[in-house]
């Protein structure tokens, strides 16, 4: 079974805010519009938080993306009243907008902040309405219910059962056979290594251009669309992925480890701080 | 079947039954209007969500949960406080039990209505029980209160069968028919046999042991839905008897105010005697200190260690937008304590001598706060809509007043068991809900991860309204309890005549046995 996990290295982000609107549209996240954007009801799956360290003019902004952490060790999975959030076999965090009661205590155990209360049935402004994703998955929730990022859950099981069907991409396929033994692999291991195939044609892109676009629709939304390709996405449980070995550098850490959450997202520090030293 | 006799009712505890003047339906009208206007807040926010509030990321508990934690809190008084006398066997309990034990069933009906209006799915309130997983703290609220309400349903109407058989025989003609038909049927058949009367005294011992370690876990698991998360000053090892000593201390206040609504409005000071206050008031002050040396080593361990997430939170309490709120729970419970305590040690020679000198003078500082207060407009709001900027001439002249009335009320309170505990109480209940809300919110409005904005909280109309409601449907269901149940628990108070030489023989137990004897020696004859 695969472990989704996501690398997002630091040095390479602009805090351009692609992310954020790449998850919007994928995952149907409503607009709050700007008056209650101003009431603090604004709902972002991904955000881009400033963390602004010392006073002018000896002052530095490191901006942090951030989408649910998916720990391994979830607070907000512990609290649940009802088992509207759970652990799927990935290790995603999910929510289930079926029985989730609205009580929000997840969001108060989530030290990160990253899960969302649907304070109102969901709106779009008028144009908006007719370019929703029709995926059955990130379809748009009812009131009342709390809400969050899913690792795009719906492309990661799309692409599993393109793999199943043979379906996949020509180039990912020819990959995968020459990568993995004869005969019949386990479904779950050829959909770790085409997570991570499709993730290492997508950073070499940069250098040539033979990427079929749909190749990179598999992969979460944010990863997609990052024009810094800072973020990398896959299994940290297969120790030759991209993103294991990534989430194991000198460089890797997490948010507020000492918590013990166990998150499944890491970042590259910025590698300056290094060099001066 | 032979019935024994029943004595008479005293006719002052069957007046508050039998006859309602215009005041009474006066006060349910208003209490129903404020009721209606909270279900109607309520159902405008069914229709929207509950984006009609002022909560919002990252405040996502407001006034709903402080609430629920303040009902739950003057829960516990009243079975606590009727459990611990009758098992301490304390005599002076008999008048007032009834009464403390309807605070806490009401409390806890009212507390439940809080929940249900935070949730925001609320027709899936059973899922709770369908799908719960224990893993929870909501969970364990869930069970704790749940058989809290029941235990305290049976502990309230137990002791209510004789009443009512006493109000089946004994109701007077002209009463009508539907009350006559009530009480016979919930008599369940009670006639005061010896044998019936046996078996409820056992069934009374054995829920009054079972309702304390209950109503200790429902407080307990009520501050670790909050401790069980990881947020600064939230996640506290001493949150479960914190809550509780405090859930205690504001159940005494209310059953106080309580027992001196009934004892002034219908008459009953026969019953509820300054004494029953002395005690209750005794009582309270305990709990204040109780209540002072938990929020001091609280606050004083997480200012000491300093930690930034925590100070962030410490910060906005003591100092931050919720300053107000924070030190006016402190002085009122400050205030709390000096007006039971301080009048007792005030001389009473110099108290006869100079109180009728000072009264025109505190009046006279009273006027000016009030002239003051109405010249005040109201400036920009801190948290709660509270202000806290005043000029320069009230900030001298406002502390000043201020002194000369607290001394003079001091030395009016000399004497006063019953003003001295209505005042204290009021400010314990105040000073309880300021503290439920300053340990709900500031917390949330400081997120732990770095970069996060920090949370503002203005509680809007449908809030406000909601929690009128809850108080005023609290109040409206004692009042229609009262209409249909003795309020002093008749039989309790009949049996204590013939508890007296059961009393004497017990104290005499208590004594060196020489001393017991001649005692009785001398009394005897």
């Amino acid at each position: 079974m695969p472990r989704w996990g996501m690398v997002i290295d630091l040095d390479r982000c602009t805090a351009c805010q692609a992310c954020t609107a790449a998850c919007r549209a994928e995952n149907n996240v409503p607009f709050a519009g700007p008056e209650e954007a101003a009431r603090g009801r604004a709902m972002f799956w991904n955000v881009v938080v400033p963390v602004i360290e010392g006073e002018y003019p000896e002052v530095r902004a490191t901006f942090i993306p951030m989408p649910c952490m998916q720990c391994d060790n979830a607070p907000c999975i512990k609290v649940c009243p009802v088992g509207a959030t759970y652990r799927n076999p990935e290790g995603v965090v999910l929510q289930d907008y079926d029985s989730c009661i609205g009580c929000r205590l997840c969001m108060l155990a989530c030290p990160y902040n990253r899960r969302y209360f649907n304070w109102y049935a969901p709106q779009w402004p008028e144009p908006m309405t007719r370019y929703l994703s029709p995926d059955p998955e990130p379809r748009p929730r009812p009131k009342g219910v709390v809400e969050k990022c899913t690792f795009c859950i719906q492309r990661l099981n799309r692409l599993k059962k393109d793999l199943e069907e043979g379906k996949a991409p020509q180039a990912v396929m020819v990959k995968l056979a020459n990568k993995l033994e004869k005969g019949k692999p386990p479904a779950d291991k050829v959909w770790s290594e085409a997570v991570d195939i499709l993730m290492r044609r997508h950073l070499a892109d940069e250098a040539d251009g033979d990427l079929d676009p749909g190749e990179v629709g598999y992969l979460p939304a944010c990863v997609q669309t990052c024009p810094a390709f800072a973020r990398v996405f896959g299994d940290l449980d297969n120790p030759d992925s991209l993103v294991s070995r990534l989430a194991r550098s000198r460089r890797a850490f997490r948010l507020q480890e000492e918590l013990g959450t166990q998150p499944k997202v890491f970042y590259l520090k910025e590698g300056e701080w290094d060099e001066e030293a | 079947m032979k019935k024994p006799e029943s004595k008479p009712i005293d006719p002052v505890l069957l007046a508050p039954i039998l006859r309602t003047g215009p005041g009474y339906w006066l006060t349910v009208a208003a209490l129903s209007a404020v009721v209606a206007w909270g279900i109607y807040a309520w159902v405008q926010q069914i229709r929207a969500g509950l984006g009609v509030t002022g909560m919002n990321t990252p405040v996502y508990w407001g006034l709903y949960i402080t609430n629920f934690v303040f009902f739950i809190g003057i829960s516990h008084a009243g079975t606590l406080i009727s459990a611990i006398l009758r098992i301490a066997g304390a005599e002076w309990r008999r008048p007032i039990t009834r009464a403390a034990e309807a605070v806490t069933v009401f409390a806890l009906i009212l507390a439940l209505t809080q929940i249900i209006a935070d949730m925001g799915r609320p027709e899936r309130l059973l899922n709770l029980i369908f799908r719960g997983r224990l893993q929870s703290p909501l969970l364990w609220d869930v069970l704790s209160v749940g058989v809290y309400l029941l235990g305290c349903i049976t502990y309230l109407y137990l002791p209510l069968l004789p009443d009512l058989a006493l109000l089946r025989d004994q109701l007077p003609l002209q009463a009508p028919a539907w009350r006559r038909q009530l009480y016979r049927i919930l008599a369940l058949g009670w006639h005061g046999s010896a044998e019936q009367r046996h078996r409820l005294e056992k069934a009374i011992g054995v829920m009054a042991i079972f309702i304390i370690p209950i109503a200790v876990s429902v407080h307990t698991v009520v501050s670790w839905v909050f401790a069980m998360t990881l947020r600064p000053m939230w996640h506290s090892t001493i949150f479960g008897p914190y809550f509780v000593i405090g859930a205690i201390y504001s159940g005494i206040a209310t059953i106080i105010l309580a027992m001196a609504l009934i004892r002034k409005v219908w008459h009953l000071e026969s019953y509820l005697k300054p004494l029953h206050f002395n005690y209750l008031a005794l009582l309270l002050v305990a709990f204040n200190a109780l209540w002072f040396y938990f929020t001091f080593a609280e606050y004083l361990t997480t200012g000491y260690g300093s930690v930034p997430v925590e100070m962030a939170v410490f910060g906005a309490k003591l100092g931050g937008e919720f300053r107000l709120l924070f030190w006016g729970m402190v002085i009122s419970m400050a205030l709390a304590f000096a007006f039971i305590v301080f009048p007792r040690l005030l001389p009473a020679g110099w108290v006869r001598v100079a109180y009728p000198r000072l009264r025109p003078v505190t009046a006279a500082a009273a006027g000016a706060l009030l002239v003051v207060a109405l010249l005040s407009v109201q400036p920009p709001p801190v948290a709660l809509g509270l202000s806290s900027d005043m000029g320069a001439v009230r900030r001298v002249l406002v502390p000043a007043l201020l002194i000369v009335l607290f001394l003079g009320s001091l030395v009016y309170l000399k004497g006063r068991m019953i003003a001295q505990a209505v005042v204290a109480s009021l400010l314990v209940d105040v000073g309880m809900w300021l503290e439920r809300f300053t340990i709900v919110v500031p917390t949330e409005t400081r997120p732990m991860q770095a970069g996060y904005l920090i949370g503002i909280y203005h509680p809007t109309w449908v809030e406000w309204a909601i929690t009128a409601a809850a108080f005023a449907a609290f109040v409206l269901i004692y009042l229609i309890f009262i209409k249909l149940f003795p309020i002093i628990s008749i039989w309790e108070v009949q049996e204590a005549s013939e508890a007296i030489p059961a009393t004497v023989r017990r104290l005499r137990t208590y004594l060196p046995e020489r001393i017991g004897e001649s005692k009785m020696r001398t009394g005897g004859d």
